[in-house]
């Protein structure tokens, strides 16, 4: 019974380590997710606020029991309506980030949301992310827990001290408690990052 | 011997003040374009349809297909001549990125054909043999020659802006998460979405800031075909 536990042990954990090796990074599922929210948005799948009013991504890595299951699922959510709730939409894809659903969980109207002049919310949400792809290779090796087990990110709009508006974005990591927050102008370049 | 000792110093005073006297020319330098050897065999032979396939084709109409300084046909080649002269060997601002610079052969053949006065056709009769023309058509291999290494590849491959979404090779197209090319939903394929303005994509390729100039309508209708036929070789 025991070696038969050990052998079923050891199969599991073969399977779990190939399916990562082939996989890619929870940021980068997260990146994907938007370029996908972006695509439904141009063909009209969904409502423009899912560009315009992003709030907060979160990214999940799932259990697979048969290659053809979604391997990640990211979940956007809008601001907050006037009643609490927030419109959300779920988009499953597999473990090379390519899409296979969608599902809009609708909520109230965005209110509060910023006014960005120069991008769009979610692609500000995405150039963020491209530092979180790039940046730990380059400039910044502590970023890369946030590269690698990316849990989850939300877009502020902040003004600094010369009065420049400017859009923050905060991630989480499954793997370390810090915070990553990556500053962007509002045309989308980027400013600054720091981890704390 | 007092003669020699009140003058010396002036001499070398003044041959000192004279090695020093040199300046920085701070002027931007011209480029001579006779540093580019040009034999007189080449000039003979230049031919508008020489320098067209080996350089307007390749480096230049991806931009210059329409606009205010067209390169298409040889009449407005010839008409901007004197533009083209300034802009690739005096001033040095063509072509502009993405595009690469052009090469030292590709100089001598712009000069050449420059030099023998912008024929249509050789002056000594040569016919030099130049890459035949791909004509555009719903495949791969077309497309390539005709729209992607015209308009996307620079920016989406190595080095490019956009290397982080490769258009290359077929299998750029085809295994893209991105779904660029969606046999399930040809018209919802993304390569369309960002051509077509139809769909008023904010990402509208190729964008303003490439200085690349839209594809055509053929150009478009040759992409849609390529990907409703089944995106063949």
């Amino acid at each position: 019974m025991k070696k038969l536990l050990l052998i079923a042990l050891m199969a599991t954990l073969g399977r779990s380590q190939a399916s990562v090796a082939d996989s890619i990074t929870l940021s980068k599922a997260a990146e994907l997710s938007c370029h996908r929210i972006e695509r439904l948005v141009t063909l009209k799948k969904i409502d423009a606020g899912y560009e315009t009013n992003f709030s907060t991504l979160t990214v999940v890595a799932l259990q697979q029991t048969q290659p053809t299951d979604p391997a990640f699922k990211a979940v956007e959510s809008q601001y907050l309506g006037a009643d609490g709730t927030a419109a959300q939409i779920e988009i499953l894809m597999d473990n090379q980030g390519k899409p296979l659903s969608f599902n809009v969980i609708t909520g109230a109207t965005a209110v509060n949301a910023p006014v960005w002049t120069g991008a769009d919310s979610i692609n500000l949400a995405e150039n963020s992310l491209h530092f979180v792809l790039e940046g730990w290779q380059t400039t910044q090796p502590e970023v890369k827990p946030f590269y690698t087990d990316m849990k989850a990110m939300r877009l502020f709009q902040v003004t600094d001290s010369s009065g420049q508006v400017l859009s923050k974005a905060e991630f989480l990591s499954y793997l370390v408690g810090t915070t990553l927050t990556v500053y962007l102008k509002t045309d989308g370049t980027f400013v600054s990052a720091a981890v704390k | 011997m007092a003669r020699i000792l009140l003058v010396l110093p002036i001499l070398i005073a003044s041959l000192y003040l004279g090695g020093c006297n040199y300046r920085v020319d701070k002027q931007p330098q011209e480029v001579d374009p006779n540093f580019i050897y040009v034999p007189q065999a080449m000039i003979d032979s230049a031919s508008y349809k020489q320098v067209s396939g080996f350089v307007f084709s390749k480096n230049c109409l991806s931009c210059h297909d329409s606009g205010k300084v067209p390169l298409d046909s040889y009449q407005k080649v010839v008409s901007n001549v004197d533009k083209i002269y300034s802009s690739v060997f005096i001033k040095r601002t063509m072509p502009k990125a993405p595009n690469p610079p052009l090469s030292y052969d590709q100089k001598m053949i712009l000069l050449a054909w420059i030099k023998a006065g912008a024929p249509e056709v050789a002056k000594n009769g040569t016919v030099t043999p130049v890459p035949t023309p791909i004509p555009l058509e719903p495949t791969f291999k077309s497309l390539k020659a005709n729209v992607f290494d015209m308009k996307c590849t620079q920016c989406h491959s190595l080095g490019g802006d956009a290397a982080r979404i490769p258009l290359v090779t077929k299998e750029d197209f085809l295994n893209s998460p991105l779904i660029i090319i969606d046999p399930q939903n040809p018209d919802e394929s993304g390569l369309l979405v960002v051509l077509d303005p139809k769909f008023g994509s904010k990402k509208f390729m190729p964008p303003d800031k490439s200085g690349y100039t839209p594809v055509t309508d053929e150009q478009l209708k040759a992409v849609r075909d390529w990907i409703h036929n089944g995106t063949h070789d």
